[in-house]
């Protein structure tokens, strides 16, 4: 009976805390996510950059105003194309003072190929680990029948979350942080084929500053 | 006893349920706001002289900016609103209605419009319905809501059956005219809010 009644006290009280919000957990769906709002300060996260050393993000952050992208993968056809758009902005953002930082789940080694393919100074980072992709509330589970469609038609390995078979994708979204790490702007979209456009990014940038 | 366990299992599954940001949160910090690429809430709201409302039909009226703020007495509230006048005409220009919403009631909307002569539609939303679909309620801390009502005036609303004052995090969306999320600039401080530039920007950008 005591036994009972401490396994009730203890369900109310995780209950309790499930009550208030936590962006780091990985949601169920794009929809749910729970990304860092505006006048937010980024979480002090590690990266691996494209040659697989691990970087502060903290580190790059309080150097310049940076432009934090998440993006899906090399593989994704439309977060290729938004890459390509900033290629258009990339000499008013570096005018501006800003780096570009492009955060996906993919390995350093899936990076290198993909480096090879841009000719601009935008910074590839690895979150191989899910750490930062969940700390700035924006990962969500991809569905197992999505998993595998993907790994049998186009031969995409997602990034599993670490000890389980579930694979985690980030909604694409985009942050824009001062050199204190405060969050200025923000666009996230659940929907992965809408992203920020690079004409409205660059106001944003230049607002921002 | 028996009692204690039905209530930690009934909430602890409540809990655990499919994603809810229609809660009200606990702080400003921790709400969860609808998104872009999502659709606007099918609510009922209050016009200035008290008529029932649907924001569904309305939105899908027209493309829409929709602004969340405090209340009339609230003075970084009302310096938005001047700066909107900057960019009112170019907004309205490029085909939106302009939207603004607080939980204040029709009576005290009514008040405030004398004083003002903006071009923009005010709804009440003092039942929270709205605020709340939007995913933007947050229980204000009992000491900051004294001050409010105390030295600046304020009529705050209560969450139903309590005595906790509830407002909005002030918030920015911008609508096209089947009412999906175009953009959204939603910042827990009240103190910082959208620059009436990026407004318009993102408004003549995402039409």
């Amino acid at each position: 009976m005591r036994f009972l009644q401490i396994a009730a006290l203890l369900l109310c009280l995780s209950a309790f805390q499930a009550l208030s919000l936590d962006r780091t957990i990985i949601a169920d769906s794009p929809e749910s996510v729970t990304p860092l709002l505006n006048g937010q300060t980024i979480p002090f996260t590690t990266l691996k950059n494209a040659d697989g050393a691990p970087i502060s993000l903290q580190a790059l952050t309080m150097q310049k105003p940076t432009v934090v992208l998440f993006y899906r993968g090399g593989w994704c056809p439309y977060c290729n194309r938004q890459l390509a758009e900033l290629k258009d902005i990339e000499d008013d953002l570096v005018k501006l003072g800003y780096q570009v930082l492009a955060i996906s789940p993919e390995s350093p080694a899936k990076l290198q190929e993909q480096k090879l393919e841009t000719e601009f100074a935008v910074t590839l980072l690895s979150d191989e680990s899910l750490q930062t992709i969940r700390q700035f509330g924006v990962g969500f589970y991809v569905p197992a029948e999505t998993k595998l469609t993907y790994k049998s038609k186009w031969d995409i390995q997602l990034t599993d979350e670490l000890g389980s078979d579930r694979a985690v994708l980030p909604a694409p979204a985009v942050f824009i942080v001062d050199k204190s790490g405060l969050i200025k702007f923000n666009y996230v979209n659940p929907n992965y084929k809408v992203r920020l456009s690079a004409e409205l990014l660059l106001q944003a940038a230049k607002l921002s500053l | 006893m028996r009692v204690l366990i039905v209530v930690a299992v009934l909430f602890y599954s409540f809990s655990s349920m499919a994603f809810d940001r229609t809660h009200i949160a606990e702080s400003a910090e921790q709400v969860s706001p609808l998104m872009n690429g999502q659709f606007v809430p099918d609510v009922i709201v209050q016009t200035d002289f008290g008529k029932d409302i649907s924001l569904r039909q309305l939105v899908e009226s027209r493309r829409s900016v929709i602004l969340f703020y405090r209340g009339g007495w609230c003075p970084y509230c009302n310096r938005q609103m001047a700066g909107l006048v900057d960019v009112e005409q170019q907004i309205l220009d490029l085909g939106y209605q302009i939207i603004v919403i607080s939980p204040e009631s029709p009576d005290r909307l009514q008040a405030q419009q004398t004083s003002t002569e903006f071009d923009v539609i005010r709804l009440s939303d003092s039942k929270l319905a709205e605020i709340r679909a939007f995913g933007l309620a947050y229980y204000v801390p009992e000491t900051a809501a004294k001050l409010y009502r105390d030295k600046l005036g304020a009529k705050l609303v209560n969450a139903d059956g309590t005595e906790r004052a509830v407002l909005p995090v002030p918030a920015a969306y911008v609508f096209d005219d089947t009412g999906l999320v175009k953009f959204q600039y939603v910042n827990p401080n009240y103190k910082v809010r959208i620059e009436p530039q990026m407004l318009y920007y993102a408004a003549r950008v995402v039409r």
